[in-house]
């Protein structure tokens, strides 16, 4: 191996957060960055275990889960379901795909109004608008994906004469994974990003309503509380999806011949 | 799929393998695929298909292996034909070993199925390969691998697309050795899609030359005739048979 193709070590990669937050550290410390503009990070840590031990944080956390978690499930379900049948058929292609690609081109949270109205502000708005934002990509990469198994491969399934059940399994589920996984990572950063909006425009508990109400008492490390969990559980399952995608293209990996 | 009597007088009890009265295949209105053809097969024979790109022999190919089903005509083929392309369509996310046993339904299990592969594998030179993955072996190897898929299903027809055109000249020396020796360990009816006429003579015994959809010439050869590549036999045939398609 040269040093061009040698990759660094796998801890390099937390060097530069580490960095951040010493520069921050330092920034506070110094008073270079005033605590009523961003406090330090042991203000941020206080606040955070503030909320822990009072219980608040993991209240609001499993409420903001279990939405995210509906949300995503229903989404998925939808994706495979609408994918499986526009990427499987032709006519399932010409009259299901126009009105997914409608569906894509309005912007997602231009309909927050009108779920206010048809589903008031309880629990469904929000995990119907996640739900909505975790189909959109996975059903495109999904469909696409399923569009792109190779003819080749297929005629092989034939002279093999496989059944039903071998052709999903050996031939059409690990075809189809890598490129649906891809817009698997993208749907799991859109339902994050929807729980955020939803929350923030209406709610009375989770991860955005905590935020909401410190902004409203101006509670600056608490809303930094809540915009860094935010962004742990976005890395969490962009993480999990990342095994995922390794797992199944396990096969791809290693020296090529 | 009908049935056909056999035309073969040299043999009347045993039906061909492979029977096919007046097939035609066009695609679109103006190409004619194949055009009225009427061939036999015999068990165990060993026949090639030479002629030009786009003379129709691959089209020849894929209604054998059933995958064209656009034909006009009577048409039989084998109960179990197997193929083996022109470029070795391994499953790339199957090991070696469950691309060989995949679809394969042995009365005593998986296990059997995946033992059978194995020693199908051994038979094809790649013993100790079984849990690599396609991209980890090399073309020939590869091309090794499909025809183990092919043979393990114990084809009454083996179909072979062009099969060594991507290898190189010494891999394709011992693939040619290794075809033979399994044709005789199993002997399947054989079915030689190429181009080139020399191989045709080496590992074939009967060779038939298409030119647009039509089966110009049909030539038996001595099966205990000498396969040296300078045997002058060998040599007359490759210059008459290169004379008829024309270089």
């Amino acid at each position: 191996m040269t040093a061009e193709t040698a990759s660094p070590p796998p801890f390099a990669r937390w060097i530069t957060p580490f960095a951040i937050l010493a520069l921050w550290w330092i920034a506070s410390a110094s008073g270079w960055l005033p605590s009523t503009t961003l406090g330090s990070p042991q203000d941020i840590a206080r606040a955070w275990w503030d909320l822990i031990e009072s219980g608040q944080f993991f209240d609001a956390l499993l409420v903001s889960l279990r939405r995210v978690g509906l949300g995503i499930a229903l989404g998925i379900g939808l994706a495979v379901v609408f994918g499986t049948i526009v990427g499987m058929s032709r006519w399932g292609d010409v009259l299901l795909d126009p009105p997914m690609q409608m569906l894509k081109a309005i912007p997602l949270y231009g309909v927050v109004p009108l779920f206010i109205i048809w589903f008031g502000i309880g629990e469904s708005p929000k995990v119907i608008l996640i739900a909505l934002g975790v189909m959109v990509p996975l059903y495109l990469s999904l469909s696409a994906a399923l569009r792109g198994i190779p003819r080749d491969l297929v005629e092989v399934t034939a002279t093999l004469r496989l059944t039903r059940r071998e052709r999903v399994r050996d031939l059409i589920v690990p075809a189809a994974l890598p490129g649906a996984l891809v817009g698997l990572r993208l749907s799991l950063a859109v339902a994050w990003l929807v729980l955020i909006v939803s929350e923030t425009i209406n709610a009375d508990s989770g991860i955005g309503f905590i935020i909401n109400n410190a902004r409203n008492f101006l509670q600056i490390d608490v809303v930094v509380v809540g915009l860094l969990t935010y962004a742990l559980l976005g890395i969490f399952t962009d993480f999990l999806v990342r095994l995922l995608e390794r797992w199944a293209l396990r096969w791809d990996e290693g020296p090529r011949r | 799929m009908t049935t056909a009597t056999s035309a073969e007088p040299q043999a009347p009890e045993i039906p061909p393998v492979v029977s096919l009265r007046n097939v035609t295949r066009r695609f679109g209105t103006d190409i004619v695929a194949l055009d009225d053809v009427t061939l036999d097969i015999r068990a165990g024979e060993r026949v090639a298909i030479i002629g030009r790109s786009g003379s129709g022999k691959t089209t020849l190919l894929r209604a054998l292996a059933g995958l064209d089903t656009g034909i006009v005509g009577e048409l039989r083929t084998g109960s179990r034909p197997a193929v083996v392309f022109q470029d070795p369509r391994l499953f790339p996310w199957r090991t070696v070993v469950q691309n060989v046993a995949m679809g394969l339904h042995d009365a005593n299990g998986r296990k059997a199925a995946q033992a059978r592969a194995v020693a199908m594998l051994a038979e094809v030179g790649l013993a100790g390969r079984e849990d690599a993955w396609p991209r980890q072996l090399s073309g020939g190897q590869r091309q090794r691998v499909s025809l183990a898929r092919a043979l393990l299903r114990e084809p009454d027809l083996l179909l072979l697309d062009e099969p060594f055109s991507a290898l190189d000249a010494l891999t394709r020396v011992s693939a040619h050795a290794l075809v033979t020796e399994l044709w005789a360990r199993y002997r399947p009816a054989m079915l030689l899609v190429t181009h080139d006429v020399e191989e045709s003579l080496l590992i074939t015994d009967r060779v038939l030359v298409i030119e647009d959809g039509v089966v110009i010439h049909d030539r038996r050869l001595d099966p205990e005739r000498s396969r040296r590549r300078d045997d002058p036999e060998l040599v007359r045939c490759r210059t008459e048979l290169l004379g008829l398609l024309g270089v």
